[in-house]
């Protein structure tokens, strides 16, 4: 069975897409498998808190978003070190 | 075994000393955890940040209930048997039931079966006898101790070998039980017996603080 994916694994998969190229959300929608309302929705969130930017074409990620991608990266290996399941 | 006065207050300190250090390391791989639980937005890490945080108090009491014992021992050298007296059970009681609690938090956040607490829960009904509860908490500890250990050797056998370390760390305090009983039998020092304990517990709390830092500061373990 395949494990749902929550919310921050959702928005750090969305982070880890944008850390490598900047991308149109609806190809995001696809590489990510994730339904383009929903896409949108956590993009307009990111968006608000300043881990995104917008050019009216592309999503690129900001230097707070690389660094909160970063840190959750580090602590999820440190959970996974623990024997912690997520 | 003869230990000369300034020895054995050399050994008070030692045991106190550890003991901070002790604390000091479980309070911080415990901040590391409940950090970890903040950005993973997660239960089992919060879990794990607070049964660690009660392992390292629980240590600290411990101490303080065995250091009466040895101070008991200071005057009545020639002493074969304890006698702890009732007034000393609740002590007891609370401090086993801090140990258990903490590693009932830590086999939760390492996905425990629900069937663990009908044996918790049977074993303590059965007898309202403090003295048995003393030792059921004992042999509880021992038991959640284990199916930590068998759990995280079996995610190491699974491919996360990142959690090697931290498998070595339990399974260190697991092996400290019979190694402890040993050096009773052999040295007949209540003494030896308590600095080993220490000495275990201070090493498997190294090896796991050490293992945090190099993973969070340090990136260097390898998936």
């Amino acid at each position: 069975m395949v494990k749902r994916r929550s919310r921050v694994e959702i928005i750090m998969e969305i982070l880890e897409y944008l850390s490598e190229n900047c991308s149109k959300p609806t190809k995001m929608s696809m590489a990510l498998n994730l339904a383009y309302d929903r896409l949108d929705q956590m993009l307009q969130q990111l968006r608000s808190n300043g881990l995104v930017t917008y050019d009216g074409d592309s999503f690129c990620i900001t230097h707070k978003g690389l660094e909160l991608l970063r840190e959750y990266q580090r602590f999820r290996k440190l959970a996974k070190s623990l024997g912690i399941d997520l | 075994m003869a230990i000369m006065v300034p020895t054995r207050h050399l050994l008070y300190f030692l045991i106190i000393a550890y003991e901070a250090y002790i604390l000091m390391a479980n309070l911080l791989i415990s901040y590391y955890a409940y950090r970890a639980s903040r950005i993973l937005s997660s239960r089992n890490m919060l879990l794990l940040s607070v049964g660690i945080m009660l392992f390292g108090i629980y240590m600290l009491t411990n101490s303080l209930i065995n250091i009466s014992v040895l101070a008991y021992l200071y005057y009545e050298p020639a002493r074969r048997l304890i006698y702890v007296p009732p007034s000393v059970y609740p002590w007891l009681i609370m401090d086993g039931l801090m140990e258990l609690a903490s590693l009932i938090l830590i086999s939760l956040a390492l996905s425990l079966p629900a069937e663990a607490y009908m044996l918790i829960a049977g074993l303590l009904i059965m007898h309202a006898n403090p003295i048995f509860v003393i030792h059921s908490l004992s042999v509880l500890s021992i038991i959640f101790l284990s199916y930590i250990c068998i759990l995280l050797w079996l995610r190491f056998s699974q491919g996360n070998n990142l959690v090697m370390l931290t498998a070595l760390a339990f399974t260190l305090l697991l092996f400290n039980i019979p190694v402890e009983v040993l050096v009773f039998i052999v040295t007949n020092s209540l003494f030896l017996e308590l600095v080993e304990e220490r000495l275990v517990y201070s090493v498997a709390s190294t090896i796991l603080l050490v293992n945090v830092i190099r993973v969070v500061h340090y990136g260097k373990a390898q998936e």
